[in-house]
């Protein structure tokens, strides 16, 4: 804000008019920095709250879930077991840390690997003729039709690139 | 979309031409090399997955609903084959999966009863005389990994109000397997 503040108070100084293009200027251009971290801080607030209140909700029903990753048919009895009690709180805590921005680069990673894997379990499993549930989100949405659990998790996908691409590309300026 | 949009429209604003150099800023520092950065990030991996281990452990050892471990520890409401059988009570079996499993075998006296034709079914089941009062009624459906016999159990308790609704445990995979078919 306080990039915009400057620009306004220079055109005032200059008798510009406020119709006038004032783009790009040399504070103003600089606004991209603004967007850009807009852009990250909604996406992360989003993300966050998404994979959070995903997480809590399979922290409560872990047979539910158990079950849920049974159904895939990839893994041994045992793992489906660890992987119920570990993965939501490895959600929870992923979620916690892009909220905050702590650890992440990590968190990002660590969600991206988990999306994509997911998304592959999933589509094998509608390959092998397998009818399934997502289970995504506990005991909510659990009648979600195959197509839109595809394109909602290729959504969440698309918004954790856009993530990674923001993180690579901040430019020098201040920080939002 | 939107998304992708804005960022590519963001970039070719910023000062930055290419995304692998790095500028001034707390995640991407003058002097910062893809090597370090992909250590910090691999550090930054390992805290998360190691601290998610400790809530894991806890809730492990204090949740009221805890996984199997094993699988033959039985769910609340399921019921083992072996235990029917050698009780030799009477039994109206309720098949779960599709009609086209069900059409290709099915335990002998089972009727289908399935989420997909739920009203149908039901009204036919009910109509049909087969249930008695105090006989118990077991669902089951493909395999131990396969839900829909929980969720047709679980729908036929709140609809029908039949107190002695089971599970059979690991479903028509563990009939077949019982009976070398």
């Amino acid at each position: 804000m306080g990039s915009m503040e400057e620009a306004f108070r220079s055109l005032n100084t200059a008798g510009n008019s406020p119709k006038k293009e004032i783009y790009p200027h040399p504070v103003f251009a600089r606004s991209s920095d603004y967007r850009i971290g807009m852009l990250e801080l909604g996406l992360r607030g989003f993300l966050g709250m998404i994979f959070v209140v995903s997480g809590a909700l399979k922290v409560w029903s872990p047979v539910q879930f158990q079950q849920d990753i049974l159904q895939y048919q990839l893994l041994p009895y045992m793992a489906t077991a660890l992987l119920a009690v570990y993965l939501p709180w490895l959600e929870i805590l992923c979620g916690i840390a892009l909220l905050v921005r702590k650890y992440y680069r990590g968190a990002l990673a660590i969600l991206s690997v988990l999306m994509g894997v997911f998304l592959l379990a999933y589509l094998q499993a509608l390959w092998r003729g397998i009818q399934l549930q997502c289970g995504c989100f506990g005991e909510l949405f659990r009648q979600t039709p195959p197509w839109v659990v595809v394109v909602r998790n290729l959504f969440f996908l698309e918004c954790l690139t856009v993530l990674w691409f923001l993180l690579l590309i901040r430019s020098p300026s201040k920080k939002v | 979309m939107c998304g992708i949009y804005a960022t590519v429209m963001s970039w070719k604003n910023a000062q930055i031409k290419s995304p692998l150099r790095f500028c001034s800023d707390s995640d991407n520092y003058p002097g910062l090399t893809v090597h370090a950065w992909f250590l910090i990030l691999c550090r930054e991996a390992g805290i998360l997955l190691v601290v998610a281990l400790l809530p894991t452990l806890l809730w492990a050892v204090v949740t009221p609903s805890p996984v199997r471990w094993s699988p033959h520890t039985l769910l609340p409401g399921e019921v083992q084959l072996d235990e029917l059988l050698k009780s030799q009570e009477q039994i109206l079996w309720i098949d779960a999966r599709s009609e086209e499993e069900y059409l290709q075998g099915h335990i002998p006296g089972a009727v289908l009863l399935n989420e997909e034709r739920w009203e149908a079914l039901f009204v036919e089941l009910m109509k049909s005389g087969k249930w008695e009062p105090g006989k118990k009624v077991v669902v089951y459906c493909s395999s131990l990994s396969c839900q829909s016999s929980h969720l047709v159990a679980e729908r036929l308790r709140k609809q029908s109000g039949i107190p002695n609704v089971f599970v059979l445990k690991g479903g028509w995979e563990a009939w077949k397997k019982h009976f070398g078919r």
